[in-house]
């Protein structure tokens, strides 16, 4: 089921009709009706399995949680009965070794469970047991990556008695299903999103309006932009493989691939953070102008924000605050100096991160490499910092100048398209022969007629149509004013009547111009086919 | 004492969302309305089949289906041949759900005693197409009443196919899924054909708009197409995966839903192959009489008649491939030959007789005698070795297992209109063009058989 559909179109109105009623007659059980909501969308779009299998993660979870803090109050306890310091000492490492099983105990399940999913197959594959990389027929069930991501956020959270644990399982159960979230994310974490379910909305507010707003938004990036353009990046990187992919063709794909996967992925999240705030219920941030970004550091505080804060918070700073760390840095220090025994432990945490960013993409090797390339470019950015401010230093470059920025902004975009790479071609040495051709023997064939080789539709428009360009400048003017710093959505909202009226009346022909355009409706592009 | 009345300040907020609401709502509505009326064209072929349908004034034999349908069964001829009192219903794409409810329709408004369903392989093993199902039932709808529009629009949006797709809310602007070109031209044609009202006329330059060519319409569904088969066609058809594939089980679905109207409604149902390109038939191989066979089975078993006219022997109809157009649909002379034999062969059946010993059958003895006994080139392509700027032509022809082909190799300057014969007819299917200084001529790639050297078959560079 496509989110922009009747059947999701029929059950949002459900939903919203049943919650804002609930509101009115029991405000405190309103979040019920989230919960039956969520559990009636998973299984609509998926099966009771499915269903049973993540109310069996979020079971697990809720039980270790509430095992972790009895353990967390019984040790306060245990503590209180004694006033000398060693005893006190060694009652707290022995429950902090029970907890830490009991935590292991759990991240296994959990973990153990997404691996068998999404890893065992492709591992069998690797290993020469399997044929290829599906042939389990093993399906992943839709969300699973990012519920068990929530789910171990909370874990350790509750590990680190952070906040209290959830006590009442349904609640809990609505924190990991909440429907917008589990298709594409973002990752939520509890102590930001659970007050919000549990708390009582009403239809007045300005959430709707602005909901709505992004909704709409999200719909023009998805249907104008990426389902058209997914059309040439399927015909150019379907297939292409060996030494003889042309460079020029590929590097075009590469580019468009940015702009579609952009278009997709962050127009995916604003449908769903859309819906969500129609409930008055607002998710984290996924993505702040990624393309804005001056460093591939920067660039991911920007794009899948959730996963990169899930990252940092739950591995990179566990990594980099071990004992094995610290003495990695002070080694380092002593024999490198002292930035790199500041910033070497972190490059090597920041590795390690990136490595676990790919496997969380896939367990292929491209994606594997995809996340060591970002990774080794963000060390290698952190570690040679003195040299770069050093080189800015002698050359007389303003950094806060405009042509510096714009300069940074290109420089990270062409890294980011390097990455990309690995990610469009499934093996990575064709990544490396399209980088290669791309550099060495750059063919300038025309795009549309190498396009229209290639089975593309829309291929004199270098797969581009009229309505995907207006879009394109529509998101990039929005994105312009957010990065400058304004609420695109405010103010469009404090517009006269009229003014807005003519633009979401412009924005909806727009879109609908664009409906027609994909491929998957079978007939897409016979625009002209006589019907 | 306080009164318990609503908050002064939400009133006016209420009636503002109310109101932009509306005004977005009637807003949208009329822009919608009025880009469907220029840019939708007037005169498309699903437009004009209903707007005849409407006209009858009697009928008890509706032909049903895609393109396979609309181009190949002329009522007239059919008449003619059968003594029915028939008419086309197919439209393009039409996909099957929408075969079942147009043939519902005809029992419904008529009660039709014959349905005859044409359709082509391939059909099973396609999804609906978004456009031409909004294009059936925008104009199936048109001057029905309100419960049936309404029916209908239901029909559509919550068909498999359109509920959990986009398609489903989308479809509320037609004007996206099928428009005139979007040039001074086509819209300037599309308002003046509209401002004129003649549909008829409005089909012709809108054919012309589009196709480049005139379509032979008749005033009863059916569409004559004018076309002459170019060689090329055969280029880009990938026939190397039908034997994995399996038919999509919906398309079955409908088709049981079909059959099993017609037995309640106590209509004769015909499900008919027209026939079509024997080199698409020979490149679906092996999986042709196989899967045909499963559809034969399911309409046989439900009390339909299933008749596969390109395994017709010569006392059904004789067919050397002239009459196809695109290697897919006939022309026009080709469905009025083809409607002309399907009346006879229908009054043959309904007389008691068993027209089985007519065709061919799919065992695979009678398949491999099939293949045999095509004995034209239905179709011909190259291939060209470039080497030290000499290219060497290797062409090859599609016909029948026990054909002996003969080829010819034409050249002609760009500015030139005639060709010259570069190399004669004979057995030898290669053919280079020496390396020279100036333009590269453009290249005629001819095939012919030795057993049936009228039909000639061509391709150019």
């Amino acid at each position: 089921m496509e989110l922009i559909s009747l059947k999701f179109a029929l059950f949002l109105v459900a939903s919203l009709t049943t919650y804002y009623v609930a509101g009115r007659l029991v405000p405190k059980l309103q979040w019920v009706v989230l919960l039956a909501s969520s559990m009636a969308f998973y299984k609509l779009v998926g099966s009771w399995k499915t269903l049973a299998l993540m109310v069996a993660v979020a079971l697990v979870t809720w039980l270790a949680a509430l095992g972790l803090h009895a353990l967390d109050q019984a040790c306060a306890k245990a503590r209180k009965t004694t006033k000398d310091r060693t005893a006190k000492k060694a009652l707290r490492q022995r429950f902090l070794v029970r907890k830490r099983v009991v935590l292991i105990a759990a991240l296994a399940v959990c973990l153990g469970i997404l691996g068998y999913f999404k890893y065992w197959n492709v591992l069998l594959f690797y290993v020469g047991k399997a044929p290829d990389t599906f042939s389990l027929g093993i399906l992943l069930p839709l969300g699973i990556s990012f519920y068990t991501f929530q789910v171990v956020g909370y874990l350790i959270d509750a590990y680190n008695q952070k906040y209290a644990p959830e006590r009442n399982f349904a609640r809990y159960l609505l924190f990991v299903s909440w429907f917008p979230q589990i298709i594409q994310g973002p990752i939520n974490r509890f102590d930001q999103l659970s007050h919000q379910l549990m708390e009582p909305h009403g239809p007045g507010g300005t959430h709707v309006e602005h909901g709505l707003l992004r909704l709409g938004y999200g719909m023009l990036k998805k249907i104008a932009i990426a389902n058209v353009l997914s059309n040439a990046v399927w015909a150019i990187f379907h297939g292409a493989a060996g030494p003889a992919i042309p460079g020029s063709l590929a590097l075009y794909g590469v580019l468009v691939y940015s702009i579609q996967m952009y278009a997709d992925f962050s127009g995916g999240i604003d449908i769903v953070e859309g819906i969500s705030e129609l409930f008055g219920i607002q998710m984290a941030q996924n993505f702040r102008q990624p393309y804005f970004s001056v460093s591939l550091a920067d660039f991911w505080r920007r794009w899948h924000m959730s996963l990169g804060a899930w990252m940092r918070d739950y591995v990179f700073y566990p990594l980099a605050v071990t004992s094995g760390s610290r003495r990695f840095g002070k080694w380092a220090g002593k024999h490198f100096g002292k930035h790199a025994g500041r910033t070497l432990p972190a490059c090597v945490a920041n590795i390690i991160v990136f490595l676990l960013v790919g496997l969380w993409h896939g367990a292929e090797a491209h994606y594997l490499v995809w996340g060591l390339y970002n990774g080794v470019i963000v060390a290698l950015s952190d570690l040679c910092k003195p040299l770069f401010d050093k080189l800015v230093e002698v050359m007389h470059v303003r950094r806060e100048s405009a042509g510096f920025h714009l300069f940074g902004i290109v420089r990270t975009f062409a890294v980011v398209c390097v990455g990309r790479y690995f990610d469009c071609f499934d093996h990575v040495s064709d990544a490396f022969f399209a980088m290669r051709n791309a550099v060495m023997g750059l063919d300038w064939e025309p795009v549309s007629s190498a396009l229209a080789s290639a089975g593309a539709i829309y291929a004199s428009g270098w797969g581009f149509t009229v309505p995907t360009l207006l879009a394109c400048a529509f998101v990039l003017v929005v994105d312009v004013f957010y990065e400058r710093g304004t609420n695109v959505r405010d103010a469009v909202l404090a517009w006269r009547l009229p003014l807005r009226v003519a633009l979401y009346a412009a924005l909806i022909v727009l879109v609908a111009s664009a409906a027609a355009l994909d491929t998957t409706g079978g007939g897409g592009g016979f625009l002209y086919a006589n019907f | 004492m306080q009164t318990s009345r609503p908050s002064a300040s939400r009133h006016p907020v209420a009636r503002r969302r109310l109101t932009v609401a509306v005004l977005l709502v009637a807003l949208l509505l009329a822009i919608n309305a009025a880009i469907n009326w220029v840019l939708v064209p007037f005169g498309g072929k699903t437009e004009l089949v209903w707007h005849d349908y409407r006209q009858l004034s009697s009928l008890d034999t509706v032909v049903i289906g895609s393109s396979f349908a609309q181009h190949s069964v002329s009522p007239r001829t059919l008449d003619a041949s059968l003594g029915s009192d028939s008419f086309n219903l197919g439209t393009p794409a039409q996909s099957l759900n929408n075969t079942r409810d147009a043939l519902a329709t005809a029992i419904e408004d008529w009660h039709v005693r014959r349905a005859i369903y044409c359709f082509e392989y391939d059909t099973f093993f396609e999804d609906q197409w978004a456009n031409a199902a909004i294009a059936f039932t925008k104009y199936k709808s048109e001057g029905e009443p309100v419960p049936q529009v309404l029916r209908d629009v239901g029909n559509l949006v919550f068909s498999d196919f359109f509920f959990t797709r986009h398609y489903s809310l989308t479809c509320a602007f037609p004007w996206s899924y099928e428009h005139v070109p979007l040039s001074v031209r086509g819209i300037s044609t599309n308002v003046e054909n509209r401002l004129g009202g003649d549909i008829y006329k409005a089909a012709a330059s809108y054919a012309q708009l589009t196709d480049g060519h005139v379509w032979d319409y008749e005033r009863t569904g059916f569409v004559g197409l004018r076309l002459e088969l170019d060689g090329k066609c055969v280029h880009g058809f990938d026939y190397s995966t039908f034997e994995d594939r399996e038919f999509i089980s919906n398309n079955l679905e409908y088709l049981r839903q079909i059959l099993a109207l017609c037995q309640q409604n106590g209509v004769t149902f015909y499900m008919v192959a027209p026939p079509t390109a024997a080199s698409t038939l020979i490149q679906y191989g092996d999986a042709y009489p196989q899967h045909m066979t499963q559809l034969k089975e399911i309409v046989e078993q439900a009390g339909g008649v299933f008749l596969d006219l390109n395994l017709a022997k010569p006392d059904v109809m004789t067919f050397d491939g002239t009459d196809i157009c695109d290697l897919a649909h006939l022309s026009s002379d080709g469905a009025r030959k083809t409607s002309e034999a399907l009346g006879r062969l229908l009054r043959r059946i309904e007389a008691g007789e068993d027209v089985s010993g007519s065709f061919f059958s799919y065992d695979e003895n009678e398949w491999r005698e099939y293949l045999a006994s095509v004995t034209y080139v239905d179709s011909v392509e190259y291939e060209v070795v470039e080497q030290d700027g000499a290219m060497t032509f290797e062409a090859s022809a599609c016909t029948g297992t026990q054909s002996v082909v003969e080829y010819a190799f034409d050249v002609r300057a760009s500015d030139e209109d005639e060709w010259a014969v570069a190399q004669d007819w004979s057995a030898s299917s290669s053919f280079e063009l020496a390396a020279g200084t100036g333009e590269t001529p453009q290249v005629r790639v001819r095939a012919r058989t030795q057993q049936n050297p009228t039909v000639v078959r061509w391709v150019t560079t």
